[in-house]
């Protein structure tokens, strides 16, 4: 798979240094974090990722309400879910709302490049 | 209770490979808790019940948390504390998150918080109507504390009493 160009969403600076190093050796570019649902909302289409990684619980504005208004504004984004919610409820919740995959914290990285892969396979790459 | 300490056991055990001695309950009220450096909490809301859970490590403990979650990490030294204090978070948010799929909620969403810290030790003393209930889990490296509060209208931000 080819590179791809990645915003990370997560309040966790923990699970942000993973995901970017992670993703980096995957050999993805990372071109934006953010630590709410609203900074992500507000600078997608300044950098118009490829793919988004958001975490569902953050100040501000929740992962699933951020995952809506992108996806309204631009029903092309590729969003997966990097959370710890394992009920059944908010993994439905982020499905209605248009995430393409769901990865449950915590993860190894290949479990990440395996979910990638089956978002680009399944609704191809953006561009 | 019951759930989030079954999942701190299985997350320390499959995922940090973490030997567990030990999990010990206790649902009775405790009239005072003690929480150390560092402590995280959040809030949880379970169908119409809302609580307060705190975790509150041992320093060898969240040491060797640290150590297993930061493992081909980079940091600066500058970055050390925050990123010590994140796996606190890190834990709690993890462990509440994977617990929600067995707590009892009538199908209602379950919610959390984004966790918070308590940066230095702190006792709490049952007061008003307030309720401590809670449990340990026993690890081969210290323990982890794990408390359930209410009612969180009582609390604050720092679970300090509102009324003091």
């Amino acid at each position: 798979m080819h590179s791809l160009s990645i915003m990370i969403v997560d309040d966790s600076t923990l699970t942000m240094k993973q995901l970017n190093q992670f993703l980096r050796e995957l050999g993805h570019r990372i071109v934006f974090t953010a630590q709410t649902g609203k900074e992500a909302l507000d600078n997608y289409s300044i950098y118009n990722p490829d793919l988004v990684t958001m975490d569902i619980t953050m100040p501000d504005m929740d992962g699933i309400t951020a995952t809506t208004k992108i996806l309204e504004k631009f029903p092309e984004a590729r969003i997966i879910m990097v959370t710890s919610h394992r009920q059944e409820q908010s993994v439905l919740e982020a499905i209605k709302a248009g995430a393409k995959g769901y990865i449950i914290k915590p993860f190894q990285k290949d479990k990440l490049r395996e979910t990638i892969e089956k978002v680009i396979q399944k609704f191809g790459n953006k561009r | 209770m019951t759930a989030i300490i079954n999942w701190t056991a299985i997350i320390f055990e499959q995922h940090i490979m973490l030997k567990i001695i030990n999990t010990v309950f206790h649902f009775e009220d405790l009239n005072a808790i003690d929480l150390k450096y560092p402590t995280a909490f959040l809030k949880l809301t379970v169908a119409d019940q809302k609580f307060i859970i705190a975790f509150t490590f041992d320093s060898q403990l969240i040491q060797h948390l640290h150590n297993a979650l930061t493992e081909g990490i980079d940091y600066s030294d500058e970055e050390l504390q925050n990123i010590f204090e994140a796996v606190a978070a890190d834990m709690l948010n993890i462990i509440i998150g994977n617990a929600t799929v067995d707590m009892p909620n009538n199908y209602a969403k379950v919610e959390i918080t984004p966790p918070r810290l308590i940066k230095h030790h702190q006792r709490l003393l049952r007061k008003n109507q307030a309720n401590f209930f809670g449990g340990e889990v026993i690890t081969s490296l210290g323990n982890l504390s794990v408390f359930g509060i209410e009612p969180v209208a009582l609390f604050n931000e720092q679970l300090d009493y509102i009324d003091n």
